[in-house]
């Protein structure tokens, strides 16, 4: 069957040739295809991703300090550290997760429930789309500028305005138990549009036929997304809210550049020690511990997602 | 199953081949520094063409620094020198062009003590100094202080700056205040005064926790702890409530008479109070005159500068005085070429340039441009009412972020002066035991 | 039907007025990049009282603006094309394959998504100076192509298991081969997943700040953020009105190509509607 094969598909398949079973020639032409489909990315993200993480994974197991080339193996004792004598990791972790929950649930939510008014036809409807995803063209440098004056400036004197919406004045930055949800307000209004865009991808990729067979079966409009829509959808969802999670645990942009981790550390949140770590005080090797034990904890929330999800999901 | 392990087997062996590939290269890195030693002792002819590249992070000084370099290059056609300004995360930068093996010939230090350079002198990557004709010709304290017990230096000095409170002279005047306070009572007569005239006395940007920790903390550690305090503090026989105290008096008093929100105001907010001539003082240096005038040129020479009224023995507040522009040399780096640049910045022709463009104190002896506040400090200076001492360069590097945030949870009262105290400490035996 | 127009008429207040809401933001970065700094710092709400370009020619001197944008832009093209190529062709194949490898596979680009970039950063930018591809436009964009490929697999990878596979079925019947198949038919029913990522990832590489950071050094290979941040922002001077210029310039030109595109992701879907 190889010799259907162009020559030097031929070589790859050969060098490639680990890969394969004693199978007839068809599943040997799909181990082919999939490894012409799948092995120019799969190399490449080896080379330049896999390989640094190894590295620095192996950093995490050592004293390293950034700068010297001489560097000692440590063992767990980098791990020991953040449980024993480190006052700032674990509650940066915290607020880390404290973060995620809300800035998840609200971006998904709300994320979804503007994708469904958007997959329906109205006026503007391209404008309003494009007016609530721009946020995502603009880097959180300038982004974190804006939003600062928005809660001290904008807010409070809109309060002051208008008697009905006195609780926009709040200390949003300077008070420790309201600073973190004023970053879920600043994430959401970049990010969502992201979460948005996703979502009316998938609702757009749906068949269409299935919906008007729900519909000539005189399906409401809720129970049609019930039953037809959101089933079909959430492969779409799964990854968009893979992402999130992942996403929202490594904040690291807008608190940087809107509160830097203040006032005090009540925004301190873990990459954004684990940066300091690294970079302002030269501990690379525990500092790599600590990303390390955050990826674990990404691993592990991602994992229960999506055994949640693929469980519904049915693929 | 099988299919399975093996695949794992095969993407092991391909990251294992991979690394081996990243790693190996590693090796001849570490020969370098041999090499260039080597390079270093056979003589070279004076106008062999040498080069050198260089990092700077003060931005208010880009265009003249481009001048110096058009001026050295025209002397000095046999070296090239490739001089780059950068801006925000420099640090970052610095370490990865190291990782990259690409670590600048010069580059700029914050903190020449213990925590900035250590890592740098015990990796062998920077080198000695001391022959650099520009070292030779700073003054005796200036070399004692980053001097080791070896003889060796390995941070060159080109200015200083201060860390005075800068006041509005027009607003001073309007509330009828005819001399700068010397002490702290003094000090809180101001204030009145002020007040009783519609202005408020300081205008405070915690929102950035350094305006405070560098501009109030770390200038009154140095006004509070004696010098000795430090090794004490490192032998484990001492704290930071032995003196911390001393320094809240003066830290309350500007809070006590700031404007409103100092939490939600920002170094940038902070400034532009002063440029508006709505607030009469702040802790501050000489680079936020430069940029108050930015924002208001009009506002030229109403500015002056005193030392910080830490208590009431006029003769202890002292200007407080810093290193600004320090650099290092990379152990790579072709000493002759720096020291020639060197040389001609604050010795040879480029002098002027210096004094006039780039407008800093200097350890050298060039006259400088100057302006109302500069020469306020140097009037202090010249009188000898000046610490320059480098103690917070000797306390760990951790102490920056530390600083910071716990200013800000004292002033938005999470934290009593004591907690304060006691979390420095803690932090300053969390830090070495994190080194360990 | 006159209850669907209520309901589209109610749908337009309510998401204009939210998108309104949404817009507040960027109405003020673009008041503020026409006025002088202490009026942004200070007047940050006030409508400009006069036109002041000072910005602008201020930006336009210091950087070689010319020399940014075409540096950004091809690093942002490059990446995306064979971003968008390989991701998509990775994407179909494991969403279309079943078992161990396929899963395995897919676990395996997953870690790039939970990894912080922090901390690969140091050993990445020795591999990437090893492999001589620090300070080279296409040492960048073999970079961004790499992490920029895992999420864009998942995007794919979600937007091929919502495309029925009878599809490819017959085409394989009709005698295309797995290449042919894969352009022909399915590329263009994954047009308006291609369009939102060329848009996300083509405007997270216009706005990325970190990597060439630490990347790129040649102020010759400098990209828009690179050369315009570093400039007007550092701990002790932030350049405010500066630097709302410098990116409101990078912005617009992402801005406009998002409104081209817009037009497309519309036309795309309707086109696949139709097939579908």
């Amino acid at each position: 069957m190889l010799n259907s094969v162009p020559n030097k598909e031929k070589e790859k398949a050969l060098a490639f040739s680990f890969l394969k079973r004693n199978g007839n020639g068809k599943k040997r032409e799909n181990r082919l295809t999939f490894l012409i489909f799948v092995a120019p990315i799969f190399l490449l993200f080896t080379l330049l991703f896999i390989v640094p993480l190894v590295q620095g994974v192996y950093y995490a197991f050592t004293d390293w300090d950034a700068v010297n080339p001489v560097l000692n193996f440590v063992g767990l004792k980098n791990f020991v550290k953040i449980f024993t004598i480190d006052s700032n990791f674990i509650p940066a972790m915290g607020r880390t997760f404290y973060f995620v929950i809300f800035n998840v649930f609200l971006s998904n939510t709300i994320g979804m429930l503007f994708a469904i008014a958007f997959t329906n036809d109205f006026r503007f409807n391209n404008m309003f789309r494009s007016m609530i995803f721009i946020p995502n063209v603009i880097s959180m440098v300038i982004g974190g500028f804006i939003w600062q004056f928005m809660f001290l400036k904008v807010m409070p004197q809109t309060a002051a305005k208008f008697s009905f919406l006195s609780f926009l004045d709040q200390s949003w930055l300077s008070d420790s138990n309201i600073v973190m949800f004023s970053i879920v307000i600043v994430s959401l209004w970049q990010g969502l549009g992201f979460m948005m865009t996703i979502f009316i991808a998938g609702l757009q990729g749906i068949d269409s036929s299935l919906i008007e067979a729900g519909t000539i079966d005189g399906a409401s409009g809720w129970q049609s997304f019930w039953n037809i829509k959101l089933p079909a959808v959430l492969p779409t969802v799964a990854v968009g809210a893979f992402m999130n999670i992942a996403g929202s645990f490594k904040i690291f942009d807008t608190v940087f550049s809107l509160t830097s981790g203040g006032p005090g550390r009540s925004s301190e949140v873990a990459m954004l020690e684990i940066y300091r770590e690294a970079y302002t005080y030269k501990n690379f090797g525990y500092a790599s511990a600590k990303a390390v034990l955050l990826a674990l904890v990404i691993i592990i929330f991602t994992i229960i997602q999506l055994k949640l999800t693929s469980d519904k999901e049915g693929y | 199953m099988k299919k399975t392990s093996k695949l794992i087997a095969a993407i092991l062996a391909v990251i294992m081949l991979f690394s081996m590939v990243a790693c190996s290269p590693a090796a001849p890195a570490a020969e370098e520094p041999a090499a260039t030693t080597e390079a270093a002792v056979t003589p070279e002819p004076v106008a062999e063409p040498m080069e050198f590249d260089m990092i700077y992070t003060k931005d208010d000084i880009q265009a003249t620094m481009a001048e110096m370099v058009t001026a050295f290059q025209t002397e000095n056609p046999n070296i090239t020198a490739t001089v780059e300004m950068l801006g925000a995360n420099s640090d970052q930068v610095i370490q990865s062009r190291d990782a990259a093996g690409d670590l600048p010939d010069v580059f700029p230090v914050y903190n020449i003590g213990a925590g900035g350079l250590d890592s740098w002198i015990k990796a062998g990557k920077i080198q000695d100094i001391s022959s650099l004709k520009a070292f030779q010709a700073l003054p005796q304290t200036e070399k004692d202080q980053v001097t080791g017990a070896d003889g060796k230096a390995y941070s060159l000095i080109l200015s200083t700056t201060a860390f005075p409170v800068l006041y509005n002279k027009d607003l001073f005047a309007k509330a009828g205040i005819t001399a700068v306070p010397r002490t702290l009572d003094e000090m809180k007569v101001v204030c009145e005064k002020l007040k009783a005239a519609g202005i408020t006395p300081f205008s405070v940007g915690a929102k950035d926790g350094w305006t405070v920790s560098n501009q109030i903390w770390r200038a009154g550690l140095d006004y509070a702890f004696p010098k000795q305090w430090n090794a004490d503090r490192y032998a484990g026989k001492a704290s930071f409530m032995d003196y911390g105290k001393d320094i809240f008096p003066y830290l309350d008093l500007v809070l006590a008479n700031s404007n409103t929100k100092v939490l939600d105001t920002d170094y940038m907010t902070q400034l532009a109070l002063m440029a508006e001539g709505k607030v009469a003082m702040l802790n501050q240096g000489p680079w936020a005159y430069t940029n108050i005038m930015g924002m208001s040129p009009e506002m030229k020479d109403t500015f002056g500068a005193f030392p910080i009224p830490f208590g009431n023995t006029a003769s202890r507040n002292k200007m407080y005085t810093q290193q600004e522009l320090a650099f290092v040399v990379s152990s790579k780096a072709n000493l002759e070429a720096v020291d020639a640049f060197f040389s001609f910045m604050v010795l040879g022709n480029g002098k002027d340039i210096f004094g006039k463009g780039f407008n800093v104190q200097n350890p050298y002896g060039i006259p400088i441009a100057g302006n109302s506040v500069l020469t306020d400090i140097q009037s202090y200076i010249d009188k000898g009412e000046y610490l320059f001492d480098f103690q917070d360069n000797n306390r760990s590097t951790d102490f920056f972020m530390v600083d910071w945030t716990l200013m800000q949870e004292y002033i938005g009262g999470k934290k009593t002066q004591d907690q304060v105290l006691v979390a420095m400490d803690k932090a300053w035996d969390e830090a070495q035991a994190k080194m360990k | 039907m006159k209850r669907k127009t209520i309901k589209s008429t109610l749908l337009t207040i309510v998401m204009g007025i939210i998108a309104f809401l949404w817009s507040i933001p960027i109405y003020y970065l673009v008041i503020n990049a026409f006025k002088p700094l202490k009026d942004v710092v200070m007047r940050t709400g006030n409508f400009p009282t006069f036109l002041y370009l000072n910005n602008f020619v201020e930006v336009w001197q210091k950087t070689n603006y010319p020399l940014l944008f075409t540096n950004s832009l091809i690093i942002a093209v490059g990446s995306t094309a064979l971003s968008v190529l390989f991701s998509s062709m990775a994407g179909y194949k494991l969403a279309r394959s079943s078992g161990k490898v396929a899963n395995l596979t897919i676990l395996y680009f997953l870690v790039a998504l939970v990894v912080p970039f922090q901390s690969v950063m140091i050993p990445l930018v020795k591999l990437m100076s090893q492999l001589h591809l620090t300070n080279s436009r296409i040492g960048i964009i073999l970079l961004y192509t790499a992490i920029s490929a895992p999420m864009n697999i998942y995007l794919y990878y979600g937007a091929v298991k919502c495309i029925s596979p009878s599809l490819e079925e017959s085409a394989t019947i009709d005698g295309a081969g797995p290449i042919q198949t894969f352009f022909k038919i399915i590329f263009p029913l994954l047009s308006p997943m291609t369009t939102t990522i060329i848009i996300l990832t083509g405007l997270w590489l216009w706005n990325d700040f970190l990597l060439p950071l630490v990347l790129i050094s040649d102020p010759t290979k400098k990209t828009i953020p690179l050369g315009t941040s570093a400039l007007f922002f550092s701990q002790f001077v932030s350049k405010w009105n500066l630097g709302i210029t410098a990116l409101f310039l990078a912005t617009l030109p992402m801005l406009l190509v998002y409104l081209v595109l817009q037009k497309y992701i519309i036309k795309g879907i309707t086109e696949g509607s139709v097939k579908g």
